[in-house]
């Protein structure tokens, strides 16, 4: 089952729900607003959720998106479910490195190794 | 690496007070975009410099301006070869950055907000905040 948005196409293969962006800039906060509800309603739409956020061919994102991510984080684990992070391009991962939001999320190279991970 | 003072260098500039909506912000974050590349600033620099204006624009309406859309944002930007300032002036009563929680400290690793400053500081060569704190000034120099 998926789900597409102009933002967002979300892949629920009924064991790990995985989030692409299909935009390369995450920057503007209404569309950072819009990526948050989506990913919101489909993490809540299940028990114990299992996500994967994909950020292949992202090249941008603001200090919003990660407040974003917070947040998601936040849902998931009330509903003792596990977020990864994957495929994330050198400068980005940067940002996670000065935020220290490495320590927060689970961080993967690829999203093969964060499926198995979640699984 | 160009010097900025080089008069042949390809130079961008950009001096408007904008109304402090969105759009105005997008604006100037594309003509910002359009003169790094002019200029041949590389894909890290693009990437620091847009992030920082990104976040200061931002702060600038959502905090300096309290998201009133009657007020403005004054922007200043200079573009030259290897090297870009900007200065972004809100008209809020300003804040101290002293005073700013550190987003990196443990207990605040999960709060969702606050941390645009510690990403322009991290990003740009210089950034500083002139007291009473409504005016951010950034400037970034390419390593050679």
């Amino acid at each position: 089952m998926s789900a597409d948005s102009q933002l967002l196409r979300i892949v629920d293969d009924g064991d790990v729900l995985e989030a692409r962006f299909a935009v390369d800039t995450i920057i503007d906060e209404a569309c950072i607003r819009e990526i948050g509800e989506e990913l919101q309603a489909a993490v809540r739409g299940r028990d114990e959720p299992r996500c994967l956020v994909n950020f292949s061919g992202v090249q941008h994102l603001s200090s919003a998106a990660l407040g974003m991510l917070i947040d998601l984080n936040s849902t998931v684990q009330e509903r003792s479910g596990r977020l990864a992070l994957a495929e994330i391009d050198g400068t980005i991962a940067e940002v996670f490195k000065i935020t220290k939001l490495d320590r927060v999320f689970a961080i993967h190279d690829t999203a093969p190794e964060a499926r198995a991970e979640l699984r | 690496m160009s010097s900025p003072n080089n008069p042949s260098a390809p130079r961008a500039e950009f001096r408007e007070t904008i109304p402090s909506i969105r759009e105005e912000i997008d604006r100037v974050l594309e003509a910002c975009l359009e003169g790094l590349q002019r200029c041949g600033h590389d894909e890290t620099a693009e990437f620091a410099i847009r992030l920082a204006m990104e976040e200061s624009l931002a702060n600038a309406m959502n905090h300096g301006n309290g998201g009133d859309p009657s007020k403005s944002i004054r922007v200043e930007f200079d573009v030259a070869p290897g090297f870009f300032r900007a200065v972004i002036e809100d008209q809020g009563p300003g804040f101290n950055p002293d005073t700013v929680p550190d987003p990196t400290a443990e207990e605040n690793l999960t709060i969702a907000s606050g941390r645009g400053l510690a990403l322009m500081k991290a990003f740009m060569t210089e950034m500083r905040v002139v007291p009473p704190g409504n005016r951010i000034e950034l400037s970034y120099t390419a390593q050679s």
